[in-house]
């Protein structure tokens, strides 16, 4: 009953196990499945960079993904035409918005993880319920509260209202991490002299570190591309005041017929956020499969 | 050094119904390098009274007092303590030497040169010193402990407090460091107390051992006192390997009378008033095999294990199991039927109703010897 000879059961005569081939039918597959999401979600980016790079007649003329006479004259017409001062706002806005987060939920996290204090439990369901309301549902609302406070039509009043609205979410994922840390680095670090503060700073910062990535990743992503309240919120102010977002909406009206320029305007938009995907996506896995997860 | 002593301590977790007393009434001591271990089963609150030494956990009532001054409401770093946590609970991104350096970076004026020094010396105490560059992650479990013990001696504390450092550690590193950690204790006359749950831990190192049950201290004292003259039935459970044998029994004139076993009264116990119930004791390691008929009770061998130099027998005596440890496998064979016979010093009575014990031998085995060898009187 040798496994080569030809009798032998679960063997083909190339001596390919059936299980064998049935793990590579498979893989087949799972590669196929992946292929066609990856196919799915890449074509319309894909595309949009093809519309960027053709020239405007070609537009309408080609179905090329790699268009035959490749140019750059929408991008220079998008760059001379306002677009860096609106990368330049997005960019205030966004980073602001995302060091606010993460300086207001770290210490919240840390407490809602390891402090037992009366009203934790209903604190933390109250943030969560918070969590369930659509922004666009409160939007009028809470234009109404920022025209009071004197906070509409700046970039500053705007950062507050994104830190406030993404708090919830952020707060949650990173208490899922904190989570993670054993209590006993919190025990060794107040014998070796730490208060809570230099305890969250010296000890636990760095282990939660892949969480706090990834609520940088999820909140940068969020705030680049967010249109509603900026526009309600900035739109009377002047297109000095625009981000990225508001900027290609109203680009898209003025040069209506230009879509290669619109394409050009949105692939600038998007480079950053990729670059700052591709720069943080180690711990941003990490951080996914380690803390929020297990959490 | 310093003698640590923890008066009438007392620690609630929660409020109203939701309250738990983790700790009651708890009065003990160690002297100055002393090591006391603090043993006992999953909850019986033998972490949180190290907490409370520690300042990890506040005080609800009672007094913790080290070198005659009360610290209930100092912070930890200011009790002049170290802490060896059973994860380790190294930093994960420091190396070992850093991990070693932080605790006196926080609380001491010492020179970042100075640090390196002490922390250089107590590598080379521990056998460390290659380790100190690398991060936890690289380190295998006994590496790990060792900084974990380096952070604390590097400290130079007056009282080391070791929360089952151990108990992470698989059989043969456990055995190894269990005699590393007694040395280290022995040359640096550190007043030590260790948590844990491991009665053979607790029986090999300790100069005393303390015994706890539900927040309630059960007994302390040294180990084979501990184990030869407990005070109460759950002392006598407790420690020793297999547990101990208890039977039910009543005094009948001169004998004590249980269900298929009948036994002399121990000399003793000849205060015990008659026609009242007791719970006998008798440790596996006691028991000696007999002729069926002959001794104290008769049986069926149901289960040996064999263990090499000694085999653990496991009888049904009425309904009743008993263990015996016997000498060599081969002494009996299962489905045998034997006798059972034991010496009277080494027979515990205890209150059913108590648990406590009642006729204590006043001696341990080699202070009397007449004691020894075995005989069924006192």
């Amino acid at each position: 009953m040798g496994g080569n000879t030809d009798t032998t059961v679960g063997r083909l005569r190339s001596g390919v196990s059936w299980s064998r081939l049935r793990r590579y039918c498979y893989d087949g597959i799972t590669y196929l499945v992946y292929a066609l999401a990856i196919g799915f979600f890449l074509f319309p980016v894909l595309w949009v960079l093809s519309l960027s790079l053709r020239t405007e007649g070609a537009v309408y003329t080609s179905l090329e993904l790699i268009p035959a006479e490749p140019s750059l004259d929408s991008y220079r017409e998008v760059l001379d035409s306002g677009i860096l001062r609106w990368l330049w706002n997005t960019l205030f806005v966004t980073v602001l918005t995302v060091a606010g987060i993460i300086v207001v939920t770290t210490p919240a996290a840390y407490a809602f993880s390891r402090f037992e204090f009366r009203g934790r439990r209903s604190l933390l369901l109250a943030v969560l319920g918070f969590q369930m309301i659509s922004p666009i549902v409160i939007v009028l609302p809470l234009y109404d509260i920022m025209r009071t406070l004197g906070l509409t039509e700046s970039h500053a009043g705007l950062v507050l209202l994104y830190i406030g609205l993404q708090i919830p979410f952020s707060l949650w994922l990173l208490k899922g991490y904190f989570d993670t840390i054993p209590t006993e680095l919190d025990k060794a670090a107040r014998i070796d002299g730490c208060n809570r503060l230099q305890t969250l700073r010296y000890v636990l910062l760095r282990p939660v570190m892949p969480g706090i990535a990834v609520v940088a990743i999820f909140n940068f992503v969020l705030t680049w591309s967010e249109f509603v309240m900026a526009y309600t919120m900035l739109s009377p102010g002047g297109e000095d005041l625009y981000t990225l977002s508001m900027g290609i909406y109203v680009f898209d009206n003025q040069l209506a017929t230009q879509w290669t320029n619109v394409a050009a305007a949105a692939v600038v938009g998007i480079v950053p956020i990729i670059a700052f995907f591709v720069a943080l996506q180690r711990y941003f896995v990490r951080g996914l499969t380690e803390g929020a997860v297990k959490g | 050094m310093a003698r640590l002593e923890i008066d009438g301590l007392r620690k609630t977790f929660g409020r109203g119904e939701d309250r738990i007393e983790a700790v009651s009434d708890l009065s003990l001591s160690a002297a100055d390098g002393e090591f006391l271990v603090l043993v006992g089963p999953s909850g019986c609150g033998k972490s949180t009274t190290l907490n409370c030494v520690a300042g990890l956990e506040s005080v609800t009532d009672g007094e913790i007092r080290i070198d005659g001054e009360v610290v209930n409401d100092r912070r930890p770093e200011d009790r002049d303590i170290a802490m060896v946590f059973q994860n380790y609970a190294l930093y994960p991104h420091m190396t070992a030497a850093e991990n070693m350096a932080f605790g006196l970076k926080m609380t001491t004026g010492l020179s970042a040169a100075e640090r390196r020094d002490r922390v250089e010396s107590t590598a080379e105490l521990l056998d460390i010193g290659e380790l100190l560059e690398k991060k936890p992650r690289s380190l295998s479990g006994g590496q790990k402990q060792r900084v974990a013990l380096g952070r604390a001696i590097v400290r130079d504390p007056a009282v080391f407090l070791m929360d089952e450092p151990l108990s992470n550690l698989d059989a043969s590193l456990r055995s190894t460091m269990r005699t590393e950690i007694q040395q280290l204790q022995d040359d640096l006359g550190v007043t030590t107390v260790y948590v844990t749950h491991d009665q053979t831990e607790a029986m090999t190192m300790a100069d005393r051992i303390a015994i706890l049950r539900e927040g309630e201290l059960q007994q302390i004292g040294e180990p084979l006192d501990c184990y030869y003259r407990p005070k109460n039935e759950f002392v006598a459970g407790f420690i020793g390997e297999p547990a101990m044998n208890t039977v039910r029994v009543t005094r009948r004139g001169d004998t004590l009378v249980g269900d298929a076993l009948e036994y002399p009264v121990p000399r003793r116990a000849d205060g015990l008033p008659s026609g009242e119930p007791f719970t006998l004791g008798i440790r596996p390691e006691a028991i000696e095999i007999v002729e069926a008929g002959t001794g104290a009770a008769t049986g069926t061998v149901e289960v040996v294990e064999p263990l090499g130099e000694t085999s653990h027998a496991y009888l049904t005596v009425a309904d009743a199991t008993v263990t015996v440890t016997t000498d060599g496998p081969g002494a009996v064979e299962e489905g045998e039927r034997v006798g059972i016979d034991f010496p009277a010093q080494r027979v515990h009575l205890f209150d059913p109703d108590t648990g406590a014990a009642v006729a204590r031998r006043e001696s341990l085995p080699g202070e009397v010897t007449e004691e020894y060898p075995a005989s069924r009187h006192d």
